[in-house]
């Protein structure tokens, strides 16, 4: 069992570097989840999350991003600063990217000028 | 002192003003063939890191399908992406090849747009934005 649990360590371990190394940019989804710690359960939740926030868009109401925040805080307990890295995981993998995009517009800073200016290159 | 003399060390003159005229006229082109030069590398350069990027978003286009993913989104990158290096090759007769290579990587993205044979597409597409990072970079140690 001991055995176990060194082994267990050992690869968390080596996934944290392998975490390290990917490109956040060309992998921003496999860098978010390593990141995180998260299963491909969590991820889902994720996009639950988002889906819920593209209805709302969707049907021309006004999303309420303090729930936005709220529905991570209580899923994942995690706050603004980490949600930013979500949002960008997304957002450089094109996914649910009209929430991102309104919710960066929204919570205007440095990191979301990527998603609110055009890009340079 | 005769005026022959002085029409003489007028003509000399003439002719030294002449010399000096056409000397500063090749500098001025030497340094502008020098300026034109540095900016085709530069522009080659930051065409070859562009199409790097677009690549990335190529791959992407690849991997395509995930939940709320926007295919359209991807395509509108690349298309970005591809406008941006097309603007960097602004000289008439250089670098046809790459510019080539643009122009087919459109062609295929329209393709994708379609969603004619996109995963083949897609991937001729990638392949495309390869070979022109490939010409990038061969073109700047040429030129080097």
């Amino acid at each position: 069992m001991e055995d176990l649990q060194l082994q267990i360590n050992k690869l968390k371990y080596q996934m944290s570097l392998v975490g390290e190394s990917l490109d956040s940019r060309e992998h921003p989804i496999a860098t978010l989840v390593i990141a995180m710690d998260w299963d491909d359960k969590d991820l889902d939740k994720a996009h639950d999350i988002f889906e819920k926030f593209e209805g709302i868009l969707d049907s021309g109401e006004k999303p309420n991003w303090t729930e936005f925040e709220h529905d991570f805080e209580q899923q994942f307990g995690i706050g603004y600063q980490t949600l930013k890295m979500v949002v960008l995981a997304f957002h450089r993998n094109f996914q649910w990217t009209h929430v991102c995009e309104v919710y960066a517009k929204d919570k205007e800073c440095m990191e979301f000028h990527e998603i609110t200016r055009p890009k340079n290159f | 002192m005769s005026s022959d003399v002085i029409t003489w060390i007028g003509t000399i003159l003439t002719a030294i003003g002449t010399a000096v005229t056409l000397w500063q006229a090749r500098k001025v082109k030497r340094y502008k063939d020098q300026v034109a030069f540095d900016l085709r590398k530069i522009s080659i350069s930051e065409a070859g890191e562009i199409l790097r990027r677009g690549q990335e978003d190529c791959r992407k286009l690849l991997r395509s399908g995930g939940r709320g993913q926007s295919i359209t989104n991807i395509c509108d990158s690349v298309q970005e992406r591809l406008d941006q290096a097309m603007n960097r090759f602004n000289q008439k007769s250089q670098d046809l090849d790459i510019k080539e290579k643009l122009t087919s990587a459109n062609g295929l993205l329209h393709e994708v747009r379609q969603e004619n044979n996109t995963s083949q597409n897609s991937a001729d597409l990638h392949v495309v934005f390869q070979e022109a990072i490939q010409l990038c970079n061969e073109r700047l140690m040429e030129i080097n």
